[in-house]
């Protein structure tokens, strides 16, 4: 019993402190309210509600059934189009990783990619795709696509040579040589990018929605807007920080140091 | 019985000639060294062995099974703790989990290490220790021919006598054949049946050794002895440019260029 | 903070400077230095850029403007910087605006019907005619999709249930999934109607697009189904901040505005052209087009206040954030409780 008690009280005991040495980050977070607060009163309630104002509101959208529902189909069309661009750009990248033609080949595609603005690609998305779910989902992979491939395109070039040679020498398979060789160091170089494609996913499905869907989170900004209620817009787009910042602090935070434990240094 | 044949070895590094019509034989039980002083091409001649270069040109003839490599740094994969990284080459072979771990401690217990520095990362544990590991993972897939590429170089005394005498156990107890590289002449009297001197510009052998003693009887005294000795051969002392003059380059036997050398 | 700042420096420069000029003699009110006009690039815009091109308002100011907003957030900005004197706008966000605290008054309403369905199929005449089709519908929960589902239900139909309506962000798009053969029919305001018939039926356009007709008139829809007059109380002119004190002037430019607006109806074809001079999206068939569909009808502020009340009661029944939670009050109309 005490056997299996002893990792959970490890694992309870990281989690406190981590939660603990979040103050620091709480303490930014209220100072910027305290300047939202001031921009507030200076410019008055149509342009600029307050924190408080904004979150009162916010609360009465999600006790009216408002709030959660659109979330969700915002939530469901950013995690389709991360997880394919993810997914697809980190093996595409792995692959190019390794072969130097690849790697250089596709050097100023990705800086093609990252370069265009996702509102370039919404105006043809929409008219291939329509209205419906796949626009949002598509210009979130096209967005997000080269950020993860080009984190993966790094780790697998700069796999240290010596460690190569170990895989060769001891004649390990090609899907160990994958899995416990490179996915590990390239892992270091993904957990950045994967965060920043997180934050970039949801950017873009708000836009997207914005001008093209009826529904999610960036529709109802639109309606928001229209409506001219700047409570209610600033309520929706604190409810989606307040996702993101959740997703980032509570799940993928604590991965990439459990993930990282081997490090000499803890990451920032 | 394995051997292991090489002839007309030529490697070339773009138009530099780093291997020059190479050639020697190992049997299995044996311990090879090879000495020469840097840039003769002796880690080249290793990675060929191992597999891990393919050589411009060779003849060469091996019925070696399992190859192990003990690297001059310890090479560990810094995110496996120390029990997988010693399983590493197990792992390759598909052994199952269980067996692997109890390979583990058995081989961490040769190696004077503790069952809780199995589980620690490659960070966590020191030099010496790093190293103990990187050798407990070639000694664990058993393996016929073991190559060593300086791995004791930046140790001390006290811990290279400690893995001499592994490395000893290991040759006696499974007959395995060593091909190491070492460019202190003392550890290669210690621990050689043969010793083998190149020197660079082409890298090509110069000089065999045959150490007369037994393995088993060989004292402190006859190590020092013995050392001295090669030490005044004109090959060696050429070859480490203690004394002037030069080696010409012969080529490996009478023939002019020709296919299919009978090994 | 700065916007205080700046206020106040300026008012304190301003009085400052007037206590130096020598007052001029005056019979009449003194000139303001300057008018700004604002409008969206609609039908209810035209009377102010007649009154702004044909000098109608040079006594009360020495420099008039007209600025032109497209979207809810200019608008916003207009209102609050005191960026437009007198404002056209829709009826709905008036209302919104005033409840929102925005200090305005409703002038007049001269806008009093833009809606049409348009259609490949000549032959729909009335929205049951459209049972099971596929409607194009931009601004989700506005002014339009609010008004033609509650025709819709008027009718009998149940809008959810007896057409499949596709919204779209804009009536741009609209047009686009009807050009493109997408769609078969839209709901859309006017001017962008004859827009969208006009460029259908001009090269280069016409090689790809479809016939579209008019189908629907549905401020006929709204008289025929409330047994009342066939018009809808849409849009008119707004009084913004300072200049709602001085209600000469605010009897001065209703005037002008309603001179104008008879101008507009009178000549269609130079009121077009004038349109299409200041606003960019328009042409002058178009805008000529836009203003003959129009109800020829027009009704200060407080004589449309009855009916325009009931437009507003509908939208707050149904999307009460459209209108900012209530009906306005009198002062809203420029009366006094």
């Amino acid at each position: 019993m005490t056997l299996f008690l002893r990792p959970v009280r490890k694992a309870l005991g990281a989690t406190l402190a981590y939660l603990w040495s979040g103050w620091g980050a709480v303490a930014s977070i209220l100072l910027f309210c305290a300047l939202w607060e001031f921009g507030g009163r200076v410019y008055g309630d149509l342009v600029l509600p307050g924190p408080v104002a904004t979150l009162q509101q916010l609360s009465s959208m999600f006790e009216s059934g408002q709030a959660l529902p659109e979330l969700i189909i915002s939530a469901r069309r950013t995690l389709y189009g991360l997880g394919l661009a993810l997914g697809i750009g980190t093996l595409l990248g792995l692959l190019a990783g390794r072969s130097l033609t690849a790697a250089m080949m596709s050097r100023p595609l990705v800086t093609l990619l990252l370069g265009m603005p996702p509102i370039a690609w919404l105006v043809l998305a929409m008219l291939w795709f329509g209205m419906g779910d796949a626009t949002p989902v598509f210009t979130v992979f096209i967005a997000c696509f080269p950020i993860a491939f080009a984190g993966a395109m790094q780790g697998g070039r700069t796999l240290d040579n010596k460690l190569k040679d170990v895989a060769l020498a001891y004649r390990l398979p090609w899907r160990m040589v994958l899995t416990d060789v490179y996915l590990p160091h390239i892992t270091s170089y993904l957990f950045p990018a994967w965060i920043t494609a997180l934050g970039t996913s949801w950017k873009v499905v708000v836009m997207a929605e914005l001008l093209t869907t009826v529904d999610g989170v960036g529709a109802a900004l639109a309606v928001s807007r229209a409506q001219l209620d700047t409570a209610s817009s600033l309520g929706w787009i604190v409810a989606v920080l307040g996702l993101l910042l959740a997703l980032e602090y509570l799940l993928l935070e604590p991965i990439k140091r459990r993930v990282e434990r081997w490090r000499t240094e803890p990451g920032p | 019985m394995s051997e292991l044949h090489i002839r007309h070895l030529y490697h070339r590094y773009g138009i530099t000639e780093v291997l020059a019509d190479v050639g020697l034989d190992l049997y299995a039980g044996e311990t090879l060294a090879l000495v020469g002083p840097s840039g003769c091409g002796k880690s080249t001649l290793l990675h060929i062995v191992a597999g891990l270069l393919t050589p411009s040109e060779v003849v060469m003839q091996s019925t070696f099974r399992g190859v192990a490599c003990v690297f001059q740094e310890p090479r560990l994969m810094p995110w496996k703790n120390a029990a997988d990284n010693i399983t590493l080459g197990l792992k390759a072979l598909g052994v199952p989990k269980a067996a692997r771990q109890r390979q583990a401690i058995s081989l961490a217990e040769r190696m004077g290490l503790s069952v809780e520095d199995l589980g620690k990362y490659p960070h966590e544990l020191s030099g010496g220790m790093q190293s103990r590991v990187s050798l407990a993972r070639a000694l664990a897939i058993n393996p016929d021919l073991l190559l060593l590429d300086e791995p004791f170089s930046a140790l001390d005394i006290g811990l290279k006598g400690e893995l001499y005498r592994q490395l000893e156990d290991q040759v006696h107890r499974h007959g395995t054949a060593v091909l190491m590289i070492t460019h202190d002449l003392m550890e290669a009297v210690r621990l050689a049946d043969r010793i083998l001197m190149m020197v660079p510009a082409p890298g090509r052998m110069v000089y065999e050794f045959t150490l007369q003693q037994p393995q088993a009887e060989r004292s402190s005294n006859w190590v020092y002895q013995t050392t001295a000795e090669l030490m005044q051969v004109n090959e060696v002392r050429i070859g480490f440019g203690l004394a002037e003059g030069e080696l010409p380059v012969q080529s490996s036997h009478g023939h002019a260029q020709h296919s299919g050398c009978a090994v | 903070m700065r916007t205080i700042l700046r206020n106040t420096l300026s008012s304190a420069i301003g009085a400052l400077l007037i206590a130096l000029l020598p007052l001029p003699a005056a019979a009449d009110a003194p000139r303001r230095s300057q008018l700004i006009l604002a409008g969206p690039p609609t039908t209810v815009s035209y009377p102010l850029l007649h009154m702004l091109e044909s000098g109608a308002l040079q006594q009360l100011a020495e420099r008039v403007e007209f600025r032109l907003w497209s979207n809810p957030d200019q608008l916003r900005a207009l209102t609050l910087e005191s960026g437009a004197d007198f404002t056209a706008m829709p009826t709905n966000v008036a209302a919104n605006l005033y409840n929102r605290k925005v200090p305005l008054q409703l002038v007049n309403v001269s806008v009093w019907g833009m809606l049409w369905l348009v259609s490949r199929n000549p032959e729909l005449k009335t929205l049951a005619d459209f049972k099971g089709q596929e409607i194009a519908v931009p601004f989700r929960a506005d002014m339009p999709d609010i008004v033609f589902t509650f025709l819709a239900e008027r009718a009998g139909l149940d809008p959810r249930r007896d057409f499949t309506v596709r919204y779209t962000a804009t009536p741009m798009d609209a047009m686009q999934l009807l050009i493109m053969r997408r769609l078969d029919h839209a709901l859309l305001a006017e001017p962008a109607v004859s827009m969208a018939l006009r460029k259908t039926r001009s090269f280069p356009v016409s090689v790809v697009a479809p016939e579209l007709y008019r189908s629907v008139d549905l401020q006929a829809e709204w008289g025929r189904l409330l047994q009342t007059e066939a018009r809808i109380p849409q849009a008119g002119m707004v009084v913004l901040g300072a200049a709602r004190q001085d209600e000469q002037l605010v009897q001065q430019l209703e005037a002008a505005y309603a001179a104008s607006h008879q101008w507009c109806l009178a000549q269609p074809e130079a009121c077009g052209e004038l349109a299409a001079r200041h606003i960019d999206m328009l042409t002058a068939e178009a805008a000529t087009d836009s203003i003959n569909n129009l109800p020829a009808h027009y009704a200060s502020a407080a004589e449309a206040r009855p009916e325009l009340e009931r437009f507003l009661h509908l939208l707050l029944e149904r999307q009460p954030a459209s209108v900012g939670g209530k009906l306005p009050d009198a002062a809203f109309y420029g009366l006094h409780p």
